[in-house]
């Protein structure tokens, strides 16, 4: 049986980044998961956004998510993670999925997210998931790079890409 | 025995690459990152818990894919760690819609985590789940879980929903117990995958 699902690096940070480099071509997707949190960042600031190939622009995404008990659609220009805040209950790491398609191809490249933060609270989270797609420069991707919108990573944050075959 | 000598005495080509190992000139072996551990399906006479125990703590992630088939009037669907639903450790929040709207819901120092909202009277409803729990076997972290799963009745009537729970204990998870509102009818099916990292 062909093995079609391989983990290609692991990392953990408590800087404000995280690089995935030179990321083979042998995969047809990518799966990027983190479990992390900040260590200084609230509610208000705690997304991570991501860079393909060291470049953020070109990308739109549209977002379905809930946070403190509303729902809320958007279109924004950015490829997003949740980094759960240092404010909330001690301990709580976010989850997310990061879904690349056809990460070699030269078409436009499109990237489903899955983000939640928790807490142990009726407000201060965010349940939510996008589609994006990255115009630029049609190349395959071989670089991912994690940002944070404020402050570090925490101790114990988690990265994790995988390759995934369809053969 | 190791092979010590090597003659070209049986072999068609002269050409032929002497190695010490008979792993050499075959493709590099590497393991699946994905992993099966557990599936469990419900037999004929239904049962109101699926459970899986003794998960080793030698994977990184753990997912449970499964689909649930229910009868009569349920509740909604429920999961505990390690034994643990009696403490109030968890908390939940979802974005969920049905045929018509969405809204967001939450819960805090719940005794259990849940994969499926309450169906009220509805009978015959079929649901499917998706749930992810990494770094489960971390004692630094809380556990986070982030699910999907919707179910439908005949498809009448629908529901889907997007959730995140916590639950509040470092300890790795060394089983999960999922509780049926009612019964998990027969053909009922749970499968718990491990992922390395």
């Amino acid at each position: 049986m062909a093995n079609t699902y391989t983990l290609i690096e692991s990392k953990t940070s408590t800087s404000s980044s995280v690089i995935f480099t030179s990321i083979p071509a042998t995969y047809t997707d990518l799966k990027l998961v983190t479990s992390c949190r900040g260590s200084s960042n609230t509610s208000g600031t705690s997304w991570y956004t991501l860079s393909l190939n060291g470049v953020n622009t070109n990308l739109n995404a549209f977002i379905l998510q809930a946070d403190g008990g509303s729902v809320t659609a958007a279109n924004v220009t950015d490829l997003l993670g949740q980094n759960n805040p240092n404010s909330t209950t001690a301990d709580v790491f976010s989850s997310n999925n990061h879904y690349i398609y056809n990460y070699t191809s030269s078409e436009y490249k499109v990237i489903l997210n899955e983000y939640v933060n928790e807490n142990n609270s009726t407000s201060a989270y965010i349940t939510g998931f996008s589609g994006t797609v990255w115009s630029g420069t049609p190349a395959a991707i071989t670089s991912v790079t994690l940002t944070t919108q404020t402050g570090n990573f925490a101790a114990n944050s988690t990265f994790y890409l995988y390759g995934i075959k369809n053969s | 025995m190791a092979i010590t000598k090597m003659s070209k005495v049986g072999f068609k080509s002269t050409s032929y690459l002497k190695s010490d190992s008979f792993l050499a000139g075959n493709t590099a072996y590497i393991p699946t990152s994905y992993e099966s551990i557990q599936t469990v399906t419900v037999g004929s006479g239904g049962q109101s818990t699926i459970s899986f125990t003794s998960i080793p703590s030698t994977f990184t992630h753990l997912q449970v894919r499964g689909i649930g088939l229910f009868s009569g009037s349920v509740g909604a669907g429920y999961f505990a760690f390690n034994g643990d639903n009696a403490s109030g450790n968890y908390s939940v929040h979802g974005l969920n819609g049905d045929s018509a709207n969405t809204s967001a819901n939450n819960a805090t120092s719940q005794n259990t985590a849940y994969f499926t909202a309450n169906a009220g009277t509805n009978p015959n409803y079929v649901t499917s789940l998706v749930l992810d729990i990494f770094d489960y076997a971390n004692v630094n972290k809380y556990k986070t879980t982030r699910s999907h799963y919707g179910w439908t009745s005949n498809g009448v009537t629908g529901y889907t929903e997007f959730t995140s729970n916590n639950w509040r204990s470092t300890s790795a998870i060394t089983s999960i117990v999922f509780t049926a509102g009612n019964t998990f009818a027969q053909y009922s099916s749970f499968a718990l995958y491990g992922i390395k990292g």
